[in-house]
């Protein structure tokens, strides 16, 4: 009774026979295996009993009453959908057209009378099999959907955390156009624009080794680092050397994050861009409509240690409309229908055959479209220009939002004095520190713009002028351009027993307060008597930034050998002049 | 089981015996009386000369035949069963007789051996 057919389980088997002899026998012979039966005396019944039993094997008798075999497997096969659910045919026919008609019925075998047993078992046991299968492919299909709609939900998510984390900040700048793919993040494409406090542009585009979730995971770590620190004030080479420790700490070997990272200071006419890994990126003259090219001198970043980094930027004079370009090699490396690359050389022509920079963008883009016009890939690029031009001309449009705080916390009445020496000089940037303890004043947090300006112009005056003697004025020619930041860097490095002192002092007004920045530098001073002079004539000291000075702080006075400044900054600011520089 | 007749396959009854173990009275009794409603069956339809009806009755009763190796019914049947199919009916008559006649007979022997179970 209990001979259960090898390797079938306790089936449910639906026998629709109109002889009731027949069901018997083959009632008889399934119940030996194991199996349940449910009956039916004819083709509709067969139906009937299908719906309601739910049988997981049917042995269906060709010629019934009623309703055929033939037309109720068909409507069995319809009432199963998916489900395999095997229906053996039992038959005195033995031609081979009424057979065939079994299988086209739906049929998936056939037993012919008289019934024997042994075979009709092994039947069973064979079609159990194939429906064990047929499950076994329907609930990995089902699982596979399942795992490709979750993981379609989980980038939905993903996307959208990036896009809040790595978003592109100010990149909607009236100075800048930018093409970037809407799933950028994980084409591992990241472009992040912000605004420095004394009102500078600092502009990265990154592309990440490899595509998907493990390209857009470095994006978080570098656009928290790139925004962080741009709002406090490090300078570029800070910000990348910390991208570089971050990205080598977490990303895995093999991982890493080919970028160029551009600062634009819009009001001293310099450009210093770092290059590491993308193709040479493109200042468009737009005097001579020239154009310099400015390759990747470094590895990417995430490969070099902390102490082996070089975060060292180029430095370019420039003028206004003069245009600032870089890109993914997803650019050059866009390919046509024939498998062909795009490259640079059709990039570079298009700067060369350029009349009219305003449209330059325009042009690369439509050069790329004429090359491969079925651009159904052309998502996978990205290309920024950053036009140079007055800084009070940007809309920047985005701001980094500064926590205003409650007025009446904070402190008050302070003053903080801070020497620094030969050795920090070298290689320390004191002002993301003062501006960090300037904004803890209340009422001052939101004028970091301004103090970071301030503080800046006074510092480098006294680092570059005062204790390193670099005349302002070398920096009116190109050559003397280069040359004073190449003298700068000598100087820094023979520079022994100097001082920059920088003290700050906040006293309370009613109305707000007044801080007082003081600096007095180890070198020789400068014969400030003039100063007055010299801005009436002619803009010889311009470039010590002093007329901005002289915007900003509602006192500038140089003392001693004019080695000596110190200035006082009120707030709120008596009157509200914010436009022209 | 001893059967001095050819009416029936007794080596065939004892597999189903095999199968059917303590039914297999019941299979023998209910094939009986199922015949039985056939062979009325078969008489009405040829008198109302009804190809359908003929078929269907001839067909079921050679497939429950076959399946217990009452093999002359069995081909008595077809034969029927193909005349209904061409719709000729009225030509079955002297096969129907002779399936009477025959399921007589195996009834007779079919009750010796229910009663020697």
């Amino acid at each position: 009774m209990d001979d259960q057919a090898e390797g079938s389980e306790r089936l449910k088997i639906l026998i629709a026979d109109d002889n009731a002899t027949d069901r018997m026998i083959l009632r008889k012979i399934v119940q030996s295996s194991g199996h349940v039966v449910v009956e039916a005396g004819n083709g509709i019944e067969a139906v009937e009993q299908f719906e309601k039993a739910q049988p997981d094997l049917v042995l269906l008798d060709a010629l019934m009453p009623e309703m055929d075999g033939l037309e109720a497997a068909q409507q069995i096969k319809v009432l199963s959908a998916d489900d395999l659910i095997p229906i053996i045919f039992l038959t005195s026919l033995t031609d081979a057209g009424s057979l065939a008609d079994c299988l086209n019925a739906g049929g998936d075998d056939f037993l012919t009378k008289p019934y024997n047993a042994t075979v009709l078992k092994a039947k069973i046991a064979a079609m159990s099999r194939l429906r064990k299968l047929n499950t076994t492919v329907l609930a990995q299909r089902d699982r596979i959907a399942e795992y490709n709609h979750q993981l379609i939900r989980e980038q939905e998510v993903a996307k959208s955390v990036f896009d809040n984390i790595a978003h592109p900040g100010c990149v909607d700048a009236s100075n800048i156009k930018y093409i970037l793919s809407p799933m950028a993040v994980f084409n591992g494409d990241i472009l992040l624009a912000a605004q420095t406090p004394s009102g500078n542009l600092l502009v990265f585009l990154g592309d990440f080794t490899g595509h998907g979730l493990p390209a857009a995971i470095g994006a978080m770590p570098v656009a928290e680092t790139f925004y962080g620190m741009t709002l406090k004030g490090f300078a570029m080479s800070d910000i990348l050397k910390e991208i570089n420790r971050k990205l080598g700490h977490i990303l895995p070997s093999g991982v890493f994050c080919c970028g160029c990272m551009v600062h634009l200071n819009f009001r001293k006419g310099v450009v210093n861009v770092w290059n590491g890994g993308l193709p040479d990126a493109v200042l468009l003259r737009s005097e001579s409509g020239e154009i310099e090219k400015i390759p990747s001198f470094n590895l990417p970043l995430g490969i070099l240690k902390p102490d082996k980094f070089d975060a060292a930027s180029k430095v370019y004079e420039c003028a206004e409309g003069d245009r600032f370009f870089m890109g993914s090699d997803g650019m050059t490396e866009e390919q046509n229908e024939a498998g062909e690359m795009y490259g640079e050389e059709r990039y570079f022509a298009v700067f060369e055959n350029n009349n009219d920079p305003s449209v330059v963008f325009e042009e690369l883009q439509q050069s790329l479209k004429a090359f491969c016009p079925s651009d159904d890939q052309g998502d996978d690029h990205s290309l920024v220009e950053i036009t140079f031009c007055q800084d009070e001309a940007v809309d920047t449009g985005h701001q980094e939002e500064v926590k205003q705080s409650v007025v009446d916390s904070g402190p008050r009445e302070w003053l903080l004095t801070y020497e620094l020496r030969s050795d920090t000089l070298r290689i320390f940037n004191p002002l993301p520190l003062l501006t960090h303890v300037i904004r803890e004043v209340p009422g001052l947090s939101s004028q970091s713009g301004d103090l970071h300006t301030i503080l800046a112009e006074l510092y480098y005056n006294a680092l570059d002028h005062g204790v390193l003697g670099l005349d302002s004025k070398m920096k009116a020619t190109s050559d003397g351009f280069s040359e004073y930041y190449r003298l700068k860097g000598e100087r820094l490095d023979a520079l022994e027993g100097a001082t920059v002192k920088i003290s700050l002092e906040h006293n309370p007004t009613p109305a707000g307060g007044v801080l007082m920045i003081r600096i007095e530098d180890s070198g020789k001073g400068f014969a400030y008597q003039e100063l007055n002079k010299s801005f009436a004539s002619n803009n010889v000291y311009c470039g010590r930034g002093i007329p901005l000075l002289y915007e900003l702080c509602r006192e500038v006075r140089y003392e001693g050998k004019g080695n000596i400044v110190e200035v006082e900054y009120e707030w709120p600011q008596a009157t509200v002049e914010q436009d022209g520089s | 089981m001893a059967s001095e007749s050819g009416h029936l396959d007794l080596e065939v009854l004892e597999e189903l015996k095999d199968v059917m173990e303590d039914e297999f009275v019941e299979l023998l009794t209910t094939y009986l009386s199922d015949a039985e409603v056939k062979v009325a069956g078969l008489k009405s339809a040829l008198a109302e000369n009804h190809h359908e009806n003929l078929r269907n009755f001839s067909h079921s009763f050679k497939g429950s035949s076959g399946n217990l190796g009452i093999q002359l019914l069995a081909e008595l049947c077809a034969q029927v069963e193909a005349l209904a199919k061409d719709e000729r009916s009225s030509d079955a008559g002297a096969y129907i007789d002779e399936i009477d006649a025959e399921f007589q007979l195996v009834a007779v022997e079919m009750q010796k051996i229910i009663a020697q179970q």
